[in-house]
Order: C-alpha cells, then sequence, then structure tokens
C-alpha cells in the first residue's frame, strides 16, 4: 500500500470516527430534549386534569362515596394529548374522544397508582400506534379514588429524529467521501516531490549519470530540504566519483609510463642482441625457467646465441615477461575499478571480425606455444566499445592459451545468428573441472593454486571479460569437458542499444 | 625510401627507446619532448608519421593534433595514451589522430600501427581517389564499389584487401605481401584468414554472376587480373 493511500486511509478514517461521534451526541442530545418535552407536557396535562376535576368536585360538598364528576372541558378533548380517567376498580370514566380504544395499562402499574404513585410508560395501541404515557393517582381528600392518564402519540418525536437520522447520516457519509477526496488529493500533491526525488534517483541510477538533479524546490517545507539534501548528496557522490575516476587516471598514468619504457627497453635490447626470427619455434618445457609466451624474439634468439649470451638473454627475457605481466596486471586491476567506478562505454559501430583479427595477431605474438587458429569467420557489425571488447576477447585468447600446453590448439571464431554475434574460443587444454566452473569467472578466483601460479596470469581477466560482455548487454558461456578441452563463447547483440555502463559485479 | 617519423613523448625513457626502436627498424626517427617543439620539429622536418603522447607539457597532445591535422590533412597521427578513459580516447579521435595505442604496449603492436598507418597514406595521397579495374570501381574512402552498374558497400578490411589488389593488378600477390600490407604484420601465418576475405570479396564481386577478377595462384598467392 503506498504512503498516499495509507494517509488517505487514515485521514478518512480519523474523520469518519469524529463525524460519527458528533453525529451521535447530536442525535442523543435531540432524542432527549424531545422525550424531556413530551414527558413535560404530558404531565402538565396530567396537572390541568387534576385541577379541573378538583374545581368541579369543589362545588359539590359530596364525600368520597359521591361518584366523581368529571368535566367534559376541553381538558379533555384538546389534541394531541389522549386524557383517561379510570376509577379505583378500573372502569374507565371518561376519555378523549378521539382515542380509538381505552389505553391498555396493566394491571401493576395501576396498582402502582392506586398506592400514590406516579408513572411513566410508553404504550403500543392496536393500530400500532405508540404512546407516552404519564399517570397519576386522582384523590379525593387524600384518598386514591382513580388514575388519571394522559398519553401522548410518540409519532411526531420519532418522525422528527428519523428525520434527524437521514440529515446525520448522509452528512457523515457525504463529509467522509468529501474527506477521502480531499485527502488524496492533499496526499498526492504531498508525495509530489517524493515522486519526482524517486524519478531522479532511478534515472540517475539507471544510466549511472550522477551530473543529473533535482529541480530547486520552490518551498523551504520538509520535501523543500529533502531535495536540497539530495541534490547535496549527489554532488558529493558526484564529486567522489570524479576524484575516484581522476585518481585512477593519474595512477594509471604514473604506472603506465613506466612500464612502457621498460617492455620497450627490454624488447630493444633482445632485438639487438638476437636475430630477428619470424617464427618463435615452441618454448621448451622442462627448463627450470618458465619461458613464458613473451615477446616474439624472446627464445629464439638466446639459443641461437648459445654460451655465454644465454644468461642475459635469460634475463632480458624475465624483465620483458614480467613488466608484461604487470602491464596486464595494472590495465586489469584498472578495468575492474574503473568498471566498478560505473566508467561508461565509448560505444561506435565496429566489425568484430577486424577485432578478431586483431586480437589474434597480438595473441600470436605472446603466446607462441600453441597453434592459434582461425575458424568460421563472418564479418559482423555490433555497436560496442573497441578497446574493451578487444580487451574482453584478449582475456579469452589469453586465459585459452595459457593453459593449453605446447603444441595445443587454440581455435577462434566469429558466427553470427539471429541478431546475436557469436564470438568462440575455443583450446584444446585440460578443460575446466566440473566443480569449479562456477567459480572461474570471480575475482582471483584460481581452480588449482599450484598450477595457476605456473601458468601466471592475474586471475582477473575473466571477471573482466564478463563485466565487459554485460556491459554490452550480452554474456559468456563456458563449455568444458575435463580433458577434451573448453570452449568459451561470447554472446552480443548485433543492434544497438542495451545498457552502456559498466557495471559493478 | 625510408619513411620519417617523429616521437613526441615528454618521457625521456620512452622517447629515446622508442626512437632507438624504430631506428632498428629502418625508420628515420626524429624526437620531440613538448607540444610546442613537436611543432616545430614537424615543420622542419616534414615526418611521415607522428607518434604523439596525449599528455604533454605545454601545448597539451590534442591541441598538438589538431594543429599538424590541420596543416598537413593526411599526415597520420598514431595517439600514445597512459589514461584509457573514455573521454579522451574519444576526443583523441576527434582531433584527428588515425589510431591510438594504450601504454604499456608491446613494441610490436606499435610496429604494426606504424606499418598500417603508413600504409593507408600512401594510398590517401593518391590523386586518383577511385580505383579501378575492368568493369569494377572502388572509392577506397567511401567503400562504395560498382560491378557492371551494380552498387555494393565493402566492409573497411574488404576494402583494404581490394585496394591492394587494385594498385598492384595483374601481378602476383604473395600470402606474406597480403598480410603485412593489410594487417600490418609480416610472420608466416597457417590460418585461413586471407582466404576467409578473398572469399567474402569474391562473394561481392560476383553477386551478380559476373566473371571472376580475384584468381588464386596455386602455391603463389592471389592475382587480379582478366580472363
Amino acid at each position: 500500500m503506498t504512503v498516499r493511500v495509507r494517509l488517505t486511509l487514515w485521514y478518512t478514517a480519523l474523520l469518519t470516527v469524529f463525524v460519527a461521534a458528533f453525529a451521535a451526541l447530536v442525535y442523543l442530545a435531540v432524542d432527549r430534549q424531545l422525550a424531556g418535552d413530551l414527558d413535560h407536557a404530558v404531565e402538565l396535562r396530567a396537572v390541568e386534569v387534576t385541577q379541573a376535576i378538583a374545581s368541579a368536585q369543589a362545588g359539590r360538598s359530596g364525600g368520597s362515596a359521591e361518584p366523581l364528576h368529571i368535566p367534559t372541558s376541553s381538558t379533555l378533548t384538546d389534541q394531541p394529548h389522549y386524557v383517561q380517567v379510570v376509577s379505583r376498580r378500573g372502569t374507565v370514566l371518561v376519555s378523549s374522544p378521539a382515542l380509538p380504544e381505552p389505553l391498555p395499562i396493566t394491571d401493576e402499574a395501576r396498582q402502582i397508582m392506586l398506592d400514590g404513585q406516579v408513572t411513566r410508560d410508553v404504550l403500543t395501541l392496536a393500530d400500532d400506534q405508540r404512546l407516552a404515557l404519564y399517570g397519576a393517582p386522582l384523590l379525593r381528600d387524600e384518598t386514591v379514588v382513580g388514575v388519571i392518564l394522559v398519553a401522548a402519540p410518540l409519532w411526531p418525536i420519532e418522525q422528527t429524529l428519523a428525520h434527524l437520522r437521514v440529515m446525520l447520516v448522509s452528512a457523515v457519509l457525504g463529509s467522509v467521501f468529501l474527506a477521502g477526496g480531499i485527502g488524496w488529493l492533499l496526499a498526492s500533491a504531498a508525495m509530489r516531490p517524493v515522486d519526482q526525488i524517486t524519478a531522479v534517483a532511478r534515472a540517475i541510477s539507471r544510466s549511472g549519470d550522477l551530473s543529473g538533479r533535482l529541480p530547486p524546490p520552490r518551498r523551504r517545507d520538509e520535501l523543500g530540504r529533502l531535495a536540497v539534501a539530495f541534490n547535496e548528496l549527489l554532488e558529493r557522490l558526484d564529486r567522489a566519483m570524479a576524484q575516484q575516476r581522476q585518481f585512477l587516471d593519474d595512477a594509471s598514468h604514473e604506472l603506465r609510463t613506466p612500464l612502457t619504457t621498460i617492455r620497450a627497453s627490454a624488447s630493444a635490447l633482445l632485438r639487438e642482441s638476437g636475430p630477428p626470427t619470424p617464427q618463435p619455434p615452441p618454448r621448451c618445457d622442462g627448463e627450470g625457467e618458465q619461458d613464458a609466451p613473451g615477446l616474439p624474439l624472446s627464445a629464439a634468439a638466446g639459443r641461437g646465441l648459445g654460451g655465454g649470451a644465454f644468461p642475459r638473454q635469460q634475463e632480458l627475457r624475465a624483465i620483458a615477461r614480467e613488466s608484461e605481466r604487470m602491464g596486464r596486471l595494472v590495465t586489469d586491476l584498472l578495468a575492474l575499478a574503473r568498471a566498478d567506478a560505473g566508467q561508461l562505454l565509448a560505444r561506435r559501430p565496429l566489425m568484430l571480425d577486424a577485432l578478431l583479427v586483431d586480437v589474434y595477431q597480438q595473441a600470436r605474438r605472446q603466446a607462441p606455444h600453441v597453434r592459434l587458429t582461425i575458424g568460421e569467420l563472418e564479418q559482423v557489425e555490433v555497436h560496442g566499445d573497441p578497446d574493451r571488447l578487444k580487451q574482453l576477447l584478449f582475456n579469452l585468447v589469453d586465459n585459452a592459451s595459457r593453459y593449453t600446453p605446447t603444441g595445443g590448439t587454440v581455435t577462434l571464431a566469429l558466427v553470427a545468428h539471429d541478431g546475436i554475434a557469436a564470438l568462440s574460443v575455443h583450446d584444446t587444454g585440460p578443460g575446466i573441472p566440473p566443480e569449479a566452473l562456477p567459480h572461474i569467472f570471480e575475482r582471483f578466483y584460481r581452480a588449482d593454486h599450484a598450477r595457476s601460479r605456473e601458468v601466471g596470469g592475474t586471475g582477473l581477466g575473466l571477471a573482466i571479460s564478463q563485466v565487459i560482455a554485460e556491459a554490452h548487454g550480452g554474456r559468456i558461456e563456458v563449455e568444458s569437458r575435463v580433458g577434451a578441452g573448453s570452449t568459451f563463447t561470447v554472446r552480443l547483440p548485433t543492434g544497438a542499444a542495451a545498457p552502456t555502463v559498466l557495471t559493478v559485479l | 625510401m625510408t619513411a620519417r617519423l617523429l616521437v613526441v613523448d615528454d618521457d625521456a625513457a620512452i622517447r629515446t627507446t622508442l626512437a632507438r626502436s624504430l631506428g632498428a627498424e629502418g625508420y628515420a626517427v626524429d624526437v620531440a619532448a613538448s607540444g610546442s617543439e613537436a611543432l616545430q620539429v614537424a615543420r622542419d622536418r616534414t615526418p611521415d608519421l607522428v607518434v604523439l603522447d596525449l599528455m604533454l607539457p605545454g601545448i597539451a597532445g590534442l591541441d598538438v593534433c589538431r594543429r599538424l591535422r590541420a596543416a598537413e590533412q593526411h599526415l597520420p597521427i598514431l595517439m600514445l595514451t597512459a589514461r584509457d578513459a573514455v573521454a579522451d580516447r574519444v576526443t583523441g579521435l576527434e582531433a584527428g589522430a588515425d589510431d591510438y595505442l594504450v601504454k604499456p604496449f608491446a613494441f610490436e603492436e606499435l610496429l604494426a600501427r606504424v606499418r598500417v598507418c603508413l600504409r593507408r597514406r600512401e594510398a590517401t595521397t593518391r590523386p586518383d581517389r577511385e580505383l579501378r579495374f575492368a568493369d569494377l570501381r572502388v572509392d577506397p574512402l567511401s567503400r562504395e564499389a560498382a560491378r557492371s552498374g551494380r552498387r555494393f558497400t565493402l566492409t573497411p578490411t574488404e576494402s583494404e584487401l581490394l585496394r591492394l589488389f587494385l594498385q598492384h593488378p595483374r601481378l602476383v600477390l604473395s600470402r606474406q605481401q597480403i598480410f603485412e600490407r593489410v594487417w600490418g604484420y609480416d610472420f608466416d601465418d597457417d590460418s585461413k584468414l586471407i582466404e576467409v576475405y578473398v572469399r567474402y570479396l569474391r562473394e561481392k564481386l560476383e553477386a551478380g554472376g559476373e566473371p571472376r577478377l580475384i584468381h588464386t595462384v596455386r602455391g603463389a598467392g592471389y592475382i587480379l587480373r582478366q580472363d
């Protein structure tokens, strides 16, 4: 239930309770008042009748044995009250002519009156007419000789009350509906700035662009302050992210510049000290030194010179290899840090096949110990960030060649089907054990620690590849059988659109 | 004729190492340590290609790039950057760089890019923009082609490959030559890469049932000729 609905419901419910209570009070008060007035009126009438009888008797000298003389004055006939005088024995002595039947009083009530008490009651006549009854003893010379009954019909009061009920109920219902409507409008108006803030926050988190701000609030009320606070928060976040990006850029620059020199220098020295060989021979396993897939000239040059130059060559190769690895580690770490900071992709139309060939060339230089081939190669255009996609594919090829023994084959292929480009990297390596498969895209995950040290990857390549694939609206699938090699397939939509932000892993 | 390169980087170590390594590859290399020096040297020595670091003291790399480009329309500029922030890469290309490399790079990578850039310059500075052979016409810049009135578009790789054939008609081109010219590297390649793109080219060139233009010469390479 939304806050808007809850607010409205609470507001309406409270108002309903108050209005209903008020209406009930009014009703009760009116009811009381009317009933009291009627009681009073019948009592007065009874007194009048008593006095009229008394004054009629006063002119006569007869004792208590003499029958009562009841004056048939207007006292009896005046509407709207019915008057009835009953003797001690229950004989109706006189009765209002309008009264359709004798008033049906109970014997007990009559007895109470004969005992000298007054009585009040509500009677119902045969025609369902309800009457308010007032009965008093009729005294003569201190003796109760009969009973005076005065009754007034209740229908005028009942009618008034019925009207009042209708009025009150409709007033209550009306005000509840009105209150509900107004409450809804008020709640909506109050919540509108909140909706606005929500919309902006959502837009920002979707686009990753922290430069968005809420429009400055018109009033400095609670929501105005919330908007201001929200903008301040965005400002800080924006600045923090900008600082982080700046730091990453600076760190990247500071780390890469010397690495570039080291690599170029080592490469130059290797070139100078050895004859250039177009195709490095397969690397020699079983040697204590790990001859990593390094520079193309590395292996042959040293062997060509032999003897005394060999240690120097080895050292140079170590420098080249480790600086290359260091460079990759820096690149990988920065790539992940940048992905965590939500950096944007620079997407543009690009030919995936040309990109594949680029990676193929680069990987051939760096992994001369495996046979790198290109399988099926369709010409496919995608909308993507060329550097990131190149990094993605290179990481996969690098990973595959690292785990493929000397003489093995790594095959790159590209096919397109139903608007999906499938880049695949197949190797003839040892395969990935099933229990390791779910983890291979985790950062720094190593299936086999001892072996991983040997192969010398950064442990970040696959994690980065996955981030990049997902940022392009694609995904990476792995098929692997122990002993039969693995196939990594990147599926990318060939159309445009899809998310544009490298998101956090 | 040896190509003349200008290497611009404020880091002395990189400058000298690159100069030496590129020199060893047979290029004549000039160096510059700042933006103003780069513009000066570019005027004096008229290099065929500039390797330009994006981060320079004085005049920033991007400005240097723009000015060089303004001075000579077809001068290839290969940008180096240690920052691979998206904005930098994009503005670099917008400022007129032909290609860029993110540090640290393998020297061989730089070499390959230099070769490709120089080849491209060779092509774009030729006066005849449109290349013709028999009933085939190709505009390498827009990659639009037409054969006997049938128009079609080439992908970048197809265009490069076809241009190579059109520039050397009736000559057998070895796989080695094709690799070097189209992809900028020259070592043996046992992949079917060239076959794949030749196949694509043939498909486009012969889509209307026209006779074959690119022929396979067994054991030697490929040739563009009319039967």
